[in-house]
């Protein structure tokens, strides 16, 4: 049920909860926050392909990061959410200011495409 | 006649949130719903839940009640709590309206209260508590009121 997370050249990538709910999406914000402000890290990546259930809490989470990384000139990107996680998205109008991709690797690729628009 | 009652009584406390939907969810199965409608129940049961223990009791703790019913086909919750209250429920029914402004909320459990439920109606006093009550019709009916709303009309 925790999610992992790892870095990988310079980026954090999330693997997120199996439920993301407000007690699950404060012990990620914490986690993530750590590493963000630790490593320096603001690139960062939420793969939700083991996500079955999200509510307005990890909209809130995702936000969160955003408006952090974007102060350093950082990414988010999210990507691989099932059709009811994709739901909640698209109802809060997240998918408008956050980049969304198919896949994992779709979301590398688009992270490093951004840095190397951005050194 | 279809006629069940449950009720229960949990602390205010952010471990109960999984718990509090994973029940609604079982209730709610004597209706055999579909998975999406039960999807929607668990969102609309963690939303209200939640509210509670960070807004009513300012994440310190207190009681949340849960009354469940099913007459006929229709699922009833209400989830209760004794917290401060909501002064203006119209202004907080907006779409992204919070009064947490710490950047972690985005303003949208009531949106999805109510997008996800056929009927959602609060009842605040402020120094006393909220009742968030919500209901939903499980089965054939809902689908052809999904019918409408995705077609526009009624075949
Ligand atoms: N049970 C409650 N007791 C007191 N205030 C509440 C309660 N439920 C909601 N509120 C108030 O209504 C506002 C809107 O609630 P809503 O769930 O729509 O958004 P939020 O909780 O602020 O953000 P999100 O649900 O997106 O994380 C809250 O910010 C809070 O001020
Ligand atoms: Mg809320």
């Amino acid at each position: 049920m925790n999610n992992n997370m790892y870095v990988k050249s310079n980026v954090l990538i999330v693997e997120a909860d199996v439920e993301i709910d407000h007690h699950r999406a404060e012990r990620t914000r914490k986690s993530v926050d750590f590493i963000m402000d630790n490593m320096g890290i603001d690139k960062i990546i939420f793969d939700f392909r083991e996500t079955q259930f999200m509510d307005s809490s990890g909209i809130g989470l995702i936000m969160g990061r955003y408006e952090k990384a974007k102060l350093t000139g950082g990414r988010v990107v999210i990507a691989n959410m099932n059709s009811s996680v994709d739901r909640v998205i698209k109802m809060s109008g997240l998918d408008n200011k956050i980049c969304v991709r198919n896949s994992l690797s779709e979301a590398i690729d688009e992270m490093n495409a951004y840095k190397s628009k951005n050194v | 006649m279809n006629n069940h009652k449950a009720e229960i009584v949990i602390n205010a406390v952010s471990e109960n949130e999984a718990f509090a939907r994973v029940v609604a969810a079982a209730f709610v199965t004597k209706l055999d719903p579909t998975i999406e409608e039960m999807a929607d129940i668990k969102t609309a049961v963690s939303e209200a839940v939640t509210n509670s223990i960070i807004h009513a009791y300012d994440n310190k703790g207190g009681i949340i009640k849960i009354e469940l019913e099913i007459k006929d086909d229709v699922f009833y919750v209400d989830v209760i709590d004794y917290g401060m209250g909501i002064e203006n429920v119209k202004k907080a029914m907006e779409p992204m309206f919070t009064t947490l402004d710490s950047g972690e909320r985005s303003g949208m459990g009531f949106v999805f209260m109510e997008a996800f439920m056929d009927e959602l109606n609060v009842s605040s006093i402020v120094g006393e508590g909220t009742r968030v009550h919500m209901k939903k019709r499980i089965g054939s009916v809902s689908d052809t009121a999904t019918e409408v709303a995705l077609h526009g009309t009624k075949r």
